[in-house]
């Protein structure tokens, strides 16, 4: 029961991710295929809607990662150690991002050596979220097997199969999809450059909508669990409503109404990461590790959960709040 | 660590002792170099900080319970990643002592930019 209640946190905590952080991977790969006599514009309003917060929303992909240290050690080890390389991959381009802003935002001078930031911040928004697709993808294949602390299927087998390479471009679709929607809202002062970016959003949702089926055709030899997950009786529930999300944005895009894009864009991306869990629950790794067999002894998991508690109450008013003040600094 | 520490506080000192003296901002020659000294002080502290916990703690990796070796990852050929993130972030300190000389550039008053200009005639760009 604990233990599900924390892989829930988890879930939750992973949404926010993709919701917030997700937006911040998009507004990167944009920025990199700005196009156009308005490229340069379209960066410069990419870069104004990114910066203010975008450091903070890290905070959900490290609450998921040490409550999956925490809370199940033992998925955590596994995890790990068979998805060393791509999980390496992830965070060398978290790194190049992170500085690579940084020093963009910063430098003083607008030359040549600024635009170079703008492209290791562009092509490490597409490579990190890769890896991140396609580890997750890679838990669900069935294909990590450990015995002890040692990977019997290697440590390339999982995530070199086509199902985890779809999820990984997935995860890019989704990501420049929700991005390029938020940022209709954010232009609704330049008519030209919100409609360079209802584009965007529109030509991802179709490339999106092409890779969801591929990702379930290639579950069927690729993740097999997932693929029984995905025909079990909620599954048409479930795909009903992210389908329905799908075709709204789609609909709203097309007929200019962005607030009703960008909160049907929300709910599709927590429709398709909802999904996602419930088509792999119980299990952490496929198939070995579930949530009740690799989860801590319970007194860890009752100390975690009022730490939970007692961080939420800091953490949730004080980023509201942070919103908030953004969101009034944009009105006026 | 704590030597860096306690320089830094010591000049600290200094300063509010020739403050509380003299209520202006101090000028004494060899309190402004001592202040430049300080300069690199903060970074070594930090690093060094860092050495003590680290290496101190060796062989273990949760004192008294666990040992480094018994913690570290079974992948074979560490070497790669090890040396991978060793070259970002030697690249990543040489970026930012580049970026942070050019920050020192464009702001220092514009009487000493000129004479610089004039004695390296480094063209900016």
């Amino acid at each position: 029961m604990l233990e599900t209640l924390i892989a829930a946190v988890m879930l939750a905590s992973l949404i926010l991710y993709a919701l917030m952080g997700g937006a911040d991977y998009g507004g990167g790969m944009w920025g990199l295929l700005a196009s156009g006599s308005r490229a340069q514009r379209q960066r410069h309003a990419i870069v104004e809607a990114i910066a203010p917060i975008w450091e903070a929303n890290h905070v959900w992909l490290i609450l998921v990662i040490v409550l999956l240290f925490s809370a199940f050690p033992r998925a955590f080890s596994a995890m790990m150690i068979a998805l060393h390389i791509p999980i390496t991959a992830m965070l060398i381009g978290i790194v190049l991002r992170g500085s690579a802003f940084v020093f963009r935002k910063y430098d003083s001078t607008e030359d040549a050596v600024q635009r170079r930031w703008s492209t290791v911040f562009g092509v490490a928004s597409f490579f990190t979220p890769f890896f991140q697709g396609l580890t997750l993808g890679a838990l669900t294949t069935g294909d990590i097997h450990l015995v002890g602390d040692c990977v019997t299927t290697g440590f390339f087998a999982s995530w070199l199969t086509p199902f985890a390479l779809a999820c990984g471009l997935f995860a890019l679709a989704l990501f420049a999809f929700l991005a390029a929607t938020y940022m209709t809202v954010d232009t609704r002062s330049e008519p030209d450059l919100q409609n360079d970016f209802r584009l965007r959003a529109i030509w991802a949702q179709i490339v999106l909508i092409l890779l969801a089926i591929i990702v379930f055709v290639t579950s069927k030899d690729g993740a097999p669990l997932m693929y029984s997950g995905l025909t079990t009786w909620w599954a048409p529930l479930l795909l009903g409503w992210t389908t329905l999300s799908a075709i709204t944005a789609i609909l709203a895009l097309r007929s200019r109404r962005f607030y009703l894009a960008r909160i049907a864009a929300v709910g599709q991306v927590s429709f398709v990461l909802v999904g996602w869990a419930l088509a792999q629950f119980p299990h952490l790794v496929t198939p070995n590790f579930t949530i009740q067999n690799a989860a801590a002894p319970e007194s860890t998991l009752k100390l975690l959960l009022l730490a939970l508690g007692a961080g939420a109450v800091v953490l949730l008013p004080s980023l509201l709040y942070l919103l908030q003040i953004f969101k009034r600094q944009e009105q006026r | 660590m704590v030597g860096a520490g306690s320089a830094m506080l010591a000049v600290a000192f200094w300063v509010a002792w020739i403050w509380w003296r003299t209520r202006r901002l101090p000028n004494n020659k060899w309190l402004l170099r001592a202040l430049v000294c300080c300069a690199p002080l903060g970074f070594i502290a930090v690093e060094t900080g860092w050495f003590v916990t680290e290496l101190g703690r060796q062989p273990w990796i949760i004192y008294g319970f666990m040992r480094t070796k018994e913690a570290v990852t079974p992948m074979p050929g560490l070497v790669v990643p090890f040396t991978t993130f060793a070259i970002v972030y030697l690249l990543l300190a040489v970026i930012v002592i580049f970026l942070l000389r050019r920050q020192f550039m464009e702001t220092q008053p514009r009487w000493i930019k000129k004479q610089t200009i004039k004695q390296e005639p480094v063209g900016h760009a």
